[in-house]
């Protein structure tokens, strides 16, 4: 998809700029690349030396980490493969994938969906929308170990927990909640969710915004209902929006680590032992470095590849 | 991508790779144990005090032990700790840094990995072995010829010691006990002035207190397992997890008995139905709903300032009596650059003087007999270090702290009803001795 | 255009339904900030204050260094979020809008390493700036957030959507991309970089792990790392609530400053035409 020795577009490669491609006269070629593209030059350069200081090297040293047994203090040694082989033998690291794809099934889709829910709320035309999303957004800023907190505490697993308080109002027995393996993992999703909704309101929001109003006019006069409109512009337009959303909120997803940290501690039973909760065991509890550097790659290739099937299929480019 | 690209990408990154982990390497390898230090320390604990001429600087990282209404108070403690230090070390300077308790395992990895860490940090027992098995504290024993031994508690000393090495000086240690709820005491026809010291004793009363719609105890067999939970059941069933020659136990018979017993307790509806995720049921015993608490003297400072009707228990007595008591100890990494005066410092920090000045403040039970005396007529804190006499300070293995989650998942699969205590206490074995084995 | 009042109801109800759910977390905070509770009860309304007090604010606003805290979370985002702004906007323009070989791939990867969890890079991180001599100082928490991957690709998906014609126009004219960019691209993606900003800000503001990790001196905290300093191991109810309150007010103000810019939107419905 990319080519690098395009030598059919002479005006456009930066390489090419700089090693100085033979052309017709390369002064002005170079004088109109440069009023073209310079901005290209001034900032990307010195953005690519920051991001391989920042971020590249320490990535390629935890890859290093991978092949090593390291003691914290001391000399790493040399181990071969030995901890990517232990992975494919390590039971609960692929619980912890099982366990972290089903949070995403739990969470991808209701968040994005509760977030352009919110946002349709907030752009219907009645008064007050500004008030509804601010009170919208407060969870999004209201710092994670409080809202954990509550929630852990309204869904409290005895019957004086105010859900099941107010579930037995209808009738329903008291729920374990996050002493049920079968549900803990669930409710960990809907706090993610609770907590993400606002955010996503947000983009979705400006995106609604960013639709030019002739399309739903011009739908309007052809008699289409609110609901066909939706579906049928609102919703195709959006593309862009679910694009970034849905990369935001897939790598979100693979990244959870906060609520199993603070409520569940990875249980009950690993039933909420997520990837990055477990890396985060093993590295800094086991001090097994290396082996937490094997799982984060791991959850690096999965995500990498969550990642191009959503950008084949909702990356395309968007013309109004 | 295309291939070339990717190929090149991946042989840049490794390159970065290599070169960072180059130095990091060469830096953090361990400094052999220079000759001259080891001479030093000699000399020095056959010579005089005054003799040993210390200099450089030293941090030390504490943390906040008492709440921050107590702050200026504990400021005005490091500070005459520091300066008693200077008066023999003038050259020496201490520099004192809080760090907050959240995260606190993360951020001295962090900081030790890459060779920038303190020269003294706090410890809690049941890492000392791991951290001691990966070379990360400097082996003390060579330093101690002249610091008054005898004179700690052995228990609390104890939890310093791996493999007959010393790796830290303890400052300070809990105790913990059950603590009853006067009033659901009296609610059940029972007398406060005598409280159940054995199991059977204490079965007795709580059943009486099911009976009457109260939980009989707390276990909060979340992240808070298995310190205050499972280990000191399992030690006054006589049971172990790890016995003296490194033979993983908890699944005899005396294992299963109080994996049993436990899951009797949440079938029964002595313990909240929430105790397999729960992380702390204070909460409960607060709001009355609780016969009896599992608890420390943190517990019971709670407690007074609420203005509550409670007494002091012992733990109970199954086979044996036993409970657990975390202990504060100070150690000093292998990599620091100040060895000598990093230790002198610990030596300081605990001794009789520096005990009582900190255990007053943070009503902790000092590690020192001489300094017991700072509790000398208050009869709770007299408990506290009755019990403190038979506490353990937890499981002392290398494994200590990754094996409990495994413990925690098999306790949580048994009360949720899909193992029996049997398989419970085997598939705890079996994972306990999975992590034995591991590099 | 209006909508029929049955429609408006329902609507409301929606609004107000989805409203109560959000608030009750903030609520509980402001109440429970309130009351000097140092431990939780399981008395269902225990966060409701009986004989309010501020207590807790008492205790955090009077410690000395509270001042300082502040003054470094200002520091630590106030600087990242106006750079972050900037450069996400150009790195937006150049991904969204300029065609260059290498372009998608260079994205791309930069893309693919966000999704490593950072947890673990904290580590080598530590280690560079230790050697760089950053340790307890505001460049180890700034530097790396200058520009955020995420605030790029969200500048660029909006640049995406913005008419070829109006660039080609305006390069007709003998403007150059610079001037493009600040003239015409800047002001048309207003509403994603108000979001950069936003999200910059809601980040940089709340962030507890990193300078945990990087700063050493109690001086050297922002309020997130104050406020953690506070509690002692066993934590508190009340000081917690408290100082969650107190670091919630500028994330909040922040939010309904950049909100006006939300709803300008892109007034595209006219470029087009």
């Amino acid at each position: 998809m990319i080519k690098l020795n395009n030598t059919k577009r002479p005006n456009v490669g930066v390489g090419q700029a700089i090693s100085g491609q033979p052309g017709a006269s390369p002064g002005e070629k170079l004088m109109a690349q440069l009023k073209r593209n310079g901005i290209i030059y001034v900032f990307l350069i010195p953005i690519l030396i920051h991001f391989i200081i920042f971020q590249v090297i320490p990535l390629g040293f935890s890859l290093v980490l991978t092949f090593m047994d390291w003691p914290v203090i001391g000399t790493p040694t040399y181990i071969g493969l030995e901890n990517w082989q232990n992975f494919f033998t390590d039971k609960i690291a692929w619980k912890s994938i099982w366990n972290t794809v089903l949070f995403s099934v739990y969470y991808i889709i209701p968040a994005m969906a509760v977030g352009l829910g919110l946002a349709l709320l907030v752009n219907s035309q009645v008064k007050g929308t500004n008030f509804f999303k601010a009170v919208y957004f407060l969870p999004v800023v209201t710092s994670f170990v409080i809202i954990s907190g509550i929630w852990a505490w309204m869904f409290k697993g005895t019957d004086y927990g105010i859900i099941n308080y107010v579930l037995s109002w209808f009738g329903i027995d008291t729920q374990l909640f996050f002493s049920n393996s079968k549900q803990a993992l669930l409710l960990l999703a809907g706090l993610s969710v609770f907590k993400v909704c606002g955010s996503n309101m947000v983009y979705y929001f400006a995106g609604l915004k960013s639709i030019p109003k002739h399309l739903y006019e011009a739908a309007r006069i052809d008699g289409a209902s609110s609901w066909r409109i939706f579906w049928k512009v609102t919703f195709p337009l959006l593309l862009p929006i679910h694009f970034y959303v849905g990369i935001m909120t897939t790598i979100g997803s693979f990244q959870v680590f906060d609520s199993a940290f603070l409520i569940t501690g990875g249980g009950p039973n690993y039933a909420t032992t997520t990837i990055v909760y477990y890396l985060y065991e093993e590295g800094f509890t086991g001090l097994r470095f290396g082996y937490a550097s094997v799982l984060a790659y791991m959850l690096f290739f999965i995500i990498f590849a969550i990642s191009l099937v959503q950008r084949k299929y909702l990356g395309k480019e968007v013309t109004y | 991508m295309t291939k070339k690209t990717s190929a090149l990408l991946l042989t840049v990154m490794f390159l970065f790779s290599v070169l960072l982990a180059g130095c990091g390497g060469k830096d953090s390898a361990p400094p052999a144990p220079a000759p001259g230090d080891t001479n030093s320390s000699n000399a020095s604990s056959d010579g005089n005090q005054s003799a040993k001429k210390l200099s450089g600087n030293i941090t030390v990282w504490v943390h906040p032990y008492v709440g921050d209404e107590l702050k200026d108070e504990m400021n005005v403690v490091w500070d005459q700790i520091v300066s008693s230090y200077n008066s023999k070390y003038p050259d020496v300077k201490v520099k004192i840094e809080e760090i907050p308790w959240k995260n606190r395992e993360q951020k001295i990895l962090t900081a030790l990995a890459a060779n920038n860490g303190p020269d003294v940090f706090y410890q809690l027992p049941d890492q000392i072995p791991q951290f001691a098995t990966k070379n990360v504290l400097e082996p003390l024993d060579s330093y101690m010829d002249d610091n008054n031994m005898e004179d700690f508690n052995q228990g609390a000393l104890a939890a310093g010691i791996y493999e007959n090495n010393l790796y830290a000086l303890p400052i300070l240690q809990e105790a913990q006990t059950l603590i009853y709820n006067t009033d659901i005491i009296q609610a059940i026809g029972e007398d406060p002035a005598k409280l159940p010291a054995t199991w059977d004793e204490f079965n007795v009363w709580a059943e009486k207190a099911v009976a009457q719609g109260f939980f009989a105890r707390d276990f909060p067999g979340g992240i808070a397992c298995c310190n205050s939970t499972l280990y000191p059941m399992l030690w006054q069933q006589g049971g172990d997890v790890i016995d003296s020659g490194g033979k993983v136990i908890i699944n005899n018979d005396k294992g299963v008995a109080t994996f049993q017993m436990i899951k009797d307790m949440y079938d029964n509806g002595w313990i909240p139905k929430d105790s397999i995720s729960n992380q702390d049921q204070f909460p409960e015993f607060l709001s009355g709903k609780m016969l009896a608490i599992w608890g420390s003297g943190y517990s019971l400072g709670i407690l007074k300032e609420e203005g509550k009707n409670f007494v002091l228990g012992s733990p109970l007595r199954g086979q044996e009596e036993s409970s657990f008591g975390t202990v504060g100890l100070f150690a000093v990494p292998s990599n620091s650059k100040n060895k000598e005066a990093a230790v002198e410092f610990i030596k300081e920090l605990t001794n009789t003087e520096s005990q009582k000045l900190f255990n007053q403040l943070t009503k902790y039970i000092p590690a020192r007999q001489s300094a017991a005396g700072i509790y000398d007529g208050d009869e709770e804190m007299q408990k506290f270090i009755e019990v403190a006499a038979v506490s353990r300070p937890g499981v002392m293995s290398p494994v200590a702290r990754t094996i409990m989650p495994k413990i925690q998942a098999e306790i949580s699969a048994m009360l949720e009803g899909s193992k029996t205590p049997q398989t419970a206490a085997d598939d705890a074995a079996k994972a306990i001795e999975e992590e034995l084995n591991k590099r | 255009m209006s909508i029929s009042l049955q429609k408006r109801i329902v609507l409301y109800i929606l609004l107000i339904a989805f409203a109560i759910i959000l608030f009750f977390p903030f609520a509980m905070m402001i109440l429970g900030s309130l009351q000097k509770v140092e431990r939780a009860t399981s008395d269902p309304l225990f966060w409701i204050p009986t004989d309010p007090t501020l207590y807790n604010f008492d205790r955090i606003l009077g410690r000395s260094e509270f001042v300082s805290w502040i003054k470094n979370s200002l520091v630590l985002t106030i600087i990242p979020v106006i750079s972050q702004i900037f450069l996400c906007g150009v790195l937006g323009y150049i991904f969204g809008k300029k065609k260059f070989p290498g372009q998608e791939i260079i994205f791309w990867t930069m893309m693919a390493v966000v999704m490593v969890p950072s947890q673990l890079l904290i580590i080598p991180k530590y280690i560079m700036f230790s050697k760089m001599g950053w340790i307890n100082t505001y460049a180890a928490i700034i530097v790396p957030e200058l520009w955020t991957i995420m605030g790029v690709f969200l500048v660029r998906q909006f640049m995406m959507s913005i008419p070829k014609e109006m660039e080609e126009a305006a390069y007709m004219d003998g403007a150059n991309d610079f001037t493009i960019f600040f003239r015409i691209m800047l002001p048309l993606a207003k509403p994603a970089i108000a979001t950069v900003g936003t999200f910059g800000f809601i980040a940089c503001w709340n962030d507890l792990f990193t300078p945990l990790i990087f700063m050493t001196s109690e001086s050297m905290y922002p309020i997130t790392v104050g406020l953690a300093s506070i509690l002692t191991k066993e934590g508190n109810f009340g000081i917690e609530m408290a100082g969650s309150a107190i670091s919630f007010i500028p994330t909040f103000l922040i939010f309904i400053f950049f909100q006006r810019y939300f709803t300008d939107g892109i007034a595209m419905s006219g470029i087009k035409s």
